[in-house]
């Protein structure tokens, strides 16, 4: 099948998800008790029927379940994500904000995960049940059994409280104000705009909250390659690579590499997606204001339009990095692609 | 790409033409320098080196919680209703009066308003002149239609304030460009008070109408000013002006230069969203922060032997309280008031401040925050831990076996900071020291509790209460006047405490009006619909060199004065 094919029927399946995630997320968001308006409303106003009904209006719960559905959709394609109750903005400029900040930390974590991990799976199988292999697997053992919290708090602790070799939480030093705006990820954007002292300061920000969330993928990372490539190593095309007389280098990275890839490209592909829940956590110990904290109080507070459009935005996210595994499965193996 | 293009890119990157190896090795080294360059830096300057750029003598930093649905939303006006943001707030808008020491809740002074107002003989007819020199941000010289068109359009936006605008005067009219005159359906003693309340402050109305703003009946459809406000601008009269409103990362507000009473002596105030409280702390230790928001009680302590910090505290007019149905149908066993009595004579008071809370809470004597009027007339008759006489009415409501259900929104934070669910454990041991008595807890997801609350179905709950303005009657008109609030939702009511009321919000003159609340305070303890377990003491850790900031009941800071030391 050729490439766009593949693509275009990825996309179509894509738009089904995406329809039954929000079908999905609004019956459920209706359906869990408790009402967003009386949660806005102060007790003071709380009986107050006029007041109510202004707010009702405004968010559109005076219309029927299958009427506020259409609404919602129906603005979605014009581009309205709708009104956020409990922060009474507008859901679009939360996620505009928000995604971005996530995604660069998303991505500076896998960066973390992949540039140890790798190495860290690599050297723990070339060195099997040596020493290597020992501090390899102790290494992993750690980064996926430390929960996030607490590895969060002890790394301030010691990197910014008691070292102060590292800035504290949040993206940028106080009173700096973020470059302007091309992506919303600060470090591109200040790369782009040329201004090094914001790229400087937002990627001392970014070392602790990245090794913290990334921490776990890099364990199971360093891991699964492990495994894999231990498999893989024992296999005929390695013994055949070797009796040809190729370097132990090339046998490990061309041949044996390559397939023990497969399995930990699958593992890379539901950890990133995983990564955003993740960042929940990291997100308030680092001030981080990305979405992860923005689904919590959202779901706290029933607040619908809010809700919904976080679920869609980690929905398409999802979508999209299944998609690239894909990809990257057809590029490592051939015999996927014409399956 | 098109296939051809395609499987050609394939072919190379599987032919391990396409340089992986120095792809990665780049990555790598990038990823190794960006971490090696901080720890370097951090070195060579030395062990007091600052992690981040020095704050400037001029501008003070507060630590805060900004996360979105939190305490930040906007500061405009028609449609704040959070705590934590007005010490911003009161920087950068203004009320016809102003309360400088929450300590002294009564005395006020005019801030917009030039002199108290002028009541009339019936007391429904209330003259307040305004200040003739008042200037707006804009340059915009601020007159009687500028209140008018703050109040209307509070009014008409119809969110949670609207009815500060709506229920104590039935019009409001401009008698010349600096008078108004507001009619009462009611005399109110509280006027004052009200009128220094946050939505009620004066805006820009030129400003507004020109960026989205109208005070017409459909303000709740049309006014999109809240938008604008939220952009970082301002409709003012504040020593201060907003200038950045980023939720993500800090609000920003700048001196405002040409303000028309005192200047300040700080020219720059920056709130950081840091959520956590340790990190707040954090903050401050490190120099990234002057002032943290909040304070676990735990730590208090080592923060006063910290000889780099100070803590800023003071009375807060936040009070935790137990609320049980006084109806059969719903209470059960509750609706006898001996046994809610009883309760109140079980509960360790002592354990629940000096313990739970670090010393960090006061007991009032009962549903208002002292040292209100009224309050301390009352304190020799508020509950105390007494087994024994908790035990006798407990056997003369009935006696045992008897279980209850204590329901409390599970996560929840009760004022001061306290971990609810620690609450809710530690007054079912102390409830269950009376023979016969089983306390089930029930903890409820905190919505649905505060739904089954407001709808008046559940008997036996705990909650915080905040009053929306300071004066007595904020607290005793809600929690004692049949039919409304927290009244309410207890089904309580007694026609001597609706007639007290009455008398006490007519009642002009403070001695008299004391008494009278004294009163219905007295009703309410003997009637036991509520039983008050702390009043919290606000902490706020700061470093030393900050100074004249105090902590303020309403307004969370007090910060018109402050500066900081070189």
């Amino acid at each position: 099948m050729g490439f766009w094919a593949f693509i275009a029927r990825r996309i179509i399946l894509a738009f089904l998800v995406l329809m039954i995630v929000s079908i999905a997320t609004f019956t459920m968001a209706h359906a869990i008790p408790g009402d967003p308006i009386s949660l806005v409303l102060g007790d003071r106003q709380a009986d107050n029927p006029e007041v109510r009904a202004a707010l009702e209006r405004r968010w559109g719960f005076d219309k029927p379940l299958p009427m506020q559905y259409i609404y919602y959709v129906s603005n979605l394609l014009r581009g309205d994500w709708g009104e956020s109750i409990s922060s009474r903005s507008p859901v679009a400029d939360a996620l505009r904000e928000r995604v971005p900040a996530t995604a660069e930390l998303s991505f500076y974590a896998l960066l973390f995960a992949i540039v140890t991990g790798v190495p860290l799976g690599i050297i723990a199988a070339l060195n099997q049940d040596r020493w290597p292999d020992h501090l390899s697997r102790l290494i992993t053992l750690i980064g996926t059994s430390i929960p996030v919290f607490w590895l969060g708090l002890l790394m301030l602790y010691v990197f910014f409280y008691q070292l102060k070799w590292l800035p504290g939480p949040g993206r940028l030093d106080v009173g700096m104000d973020p470059p302007d705006r091309i992506t919303g990820m600060v470090t591109v954007d200040a790369f782009l705009h040329g201004d090094w002292d914001i790229l400087r300061a937002a990627l001392r920000r970014l070392v602790l909250p990245s090794i913290v969330l990334g921490s776990f993928s890099m364990g199971i990372i360093a891991r699964m390659l492990r495994s894999s490539l231990l498999a893989s190593l024992g296999d005929d095309y390695v013994r055949t690579a070797r009796a040809k007389g190729l370097s132990d280098h090339a046998v490990v990275i061309n041949h044996a590499l390559r397939n023990a890839l497969i399995p930990t490209v699958t593992i890379l592909g539901l950890t990133a997606a995983g990564l955003l829940a993740g960042a929940v956590l990291t997100e308030t110990i680092f001030s981080w204001p990305g979405i992860g904290s923005f689904a919590v109080a959202a779901a706290l507070k029933r607040d619908y339009p809010a809700l919904l459009g976080v679920t869609l935005i980690v929905a398409v996210i999802y979508i999209f990095v299944n998609l690239v595994v894909d990809v990257i499965y057809g590029l490592l193996d051939p015999r996927i692609r014409s399956v | 790409m098109d296939d051809a293009k395609f499987s050609q890119y394939l072919s190379r990157f599987q032919n391990g033409r396409l340089d992986r190896r120095r792809l990665i090795g780049g990555a790598a080294a990038a990823v190794a320098a960006s971490a090696l360059a901080g720890p370097a830096r951090g070195v060579m300057a030395g062990p007091r080196a600052l992690p981040s750029r020095q704050i400037d003598a001029k501008t003070i930093v507060i630590a805060d919680d900004l996360r979105p649905g939190a305490q930040w939303i906007t500061l405009d006006p028609a449609w704040i209703y959070e705590i934590n943001a007005g010490l911003a707030f009161v920087l950068n808008y203004e009320s016809l009066y102003d309360l400088p020491d929450s300590t002294k809740p009564a005395e006020f002074t005019p801030l917009l308003a030039a002199d108290f107002p002028q009541v009339s003989e019936d007391g429904l007819e209330v003259t307040i002149p305004l200040r003739t020199d008042i200037k707006f941000h804009s340059g915009n010289a601020m007159t009687a239609d500028d209140v008018i068109f703050s109040w209307n359009r509070l009014k008409n936006i119809k969110y949670q304030p609207s009815f500060l605008a709506t229920d104590y005067w039935t019009s409001v009219d401009a008698v010349d460009d600096h008078t108004i005159k507001l009619t009462l359906p009611s005399p109110n003693a509280a006027l004052v008070s009200i009128l220094s309340a946050q939505p009620l402050a004066v805006t820009d109305s030129k400003l507004l109408k020109e960026n989205g703003g109208t005070d017409a009946e459909d303000a709740d459809k049309t006014d999109t000013a809240k938008d604008w406000v939220n952009k970082g601008n301002s409709a003012g009269t504040g020593p201060f002006k907003l200038t950045k409103w980023d939720l993500g990362n800090e609000v920003v507000l700048e001196r405002h230069e040409g303000y028309w009473g005192e200047p300040s002596k700080f020219d720059r105030l920056i709130v950081r969203n840091i959520p956590d409280a340790n990190s707040q702390l954090q903050a401050v230790q490190t120099g990234e922060a002057d002032i943290a928001y909040s304070l676990d009680p735990d730590v208090a302590a080592s923060v006063k032997e910290d000889p780099n910090l100070q803590l800023i505290s003071g009375p807060s007019l936040a009070i935790e309280y137990i609320a049980m149905h006084t109806q059969e149908a719903v209470g059960g066993p509750l609706s006898n008031k001996t046994l809610r009595q009883a309760l109140g004579y079980a509960i360790d008071y002592d354990g629940i401040i000096n313990g739970l809370m670090a010393g960090a809470a006061i007991q009032p004597a009962t549903i208002a925050a002292e040292p209100l009027p009224g309050t301390i007339e009352v304190q020799d008759k508020k509950y105390y831990t007494d087994i024994a006489k908790a035990q006798e009415l407990f056997d003369a409501a009935g006696g045992g076996p008897l279980e209850l259900t204590f329901s409390y929104g599970a996560g929840d934070i009760a004022s001061g900071g306290l971990d609810l669910e620690t609450l809710a454990t530690k007054l079912q041991a102390d409830l269950q020291q009376i023979q016969g008595l089983t306390i089930k807890l029930n903890p409820m997801d905190s919505a649905q509790r505060l739904e089954d609350y407001r709808a008046s179905k559940l008997a036996f709950t705990v909650g915080p209460w905040t009053p929306d303005f300071p004066d007595i009657d904020a607290y005793a008109g809600p929690f004692g006047r049949s039919g409304t609030a927290a009244a309410k939702r207890v089904g309580y009511s007694n026609p001597d405490v609706d007639k007290l009321l009455d008398e006490g919000l007519a009642e002009q003159d403070p001695d008299k009006r004391a008494k009278i609340y004294a009163e219905v305070l007295t009703h309410i303890i003997e009637d036991a619909p509520f039983l008050i377990l702390y009043q919290p003491v606000d902490q706020k850790p700061a470093a030393k060199a900050v100074q004249d900031v105090q902590t303020h009941s309403v307004y969370q800071l007090y910060l018109r004065n402050a500066y900081k030391s070189e």
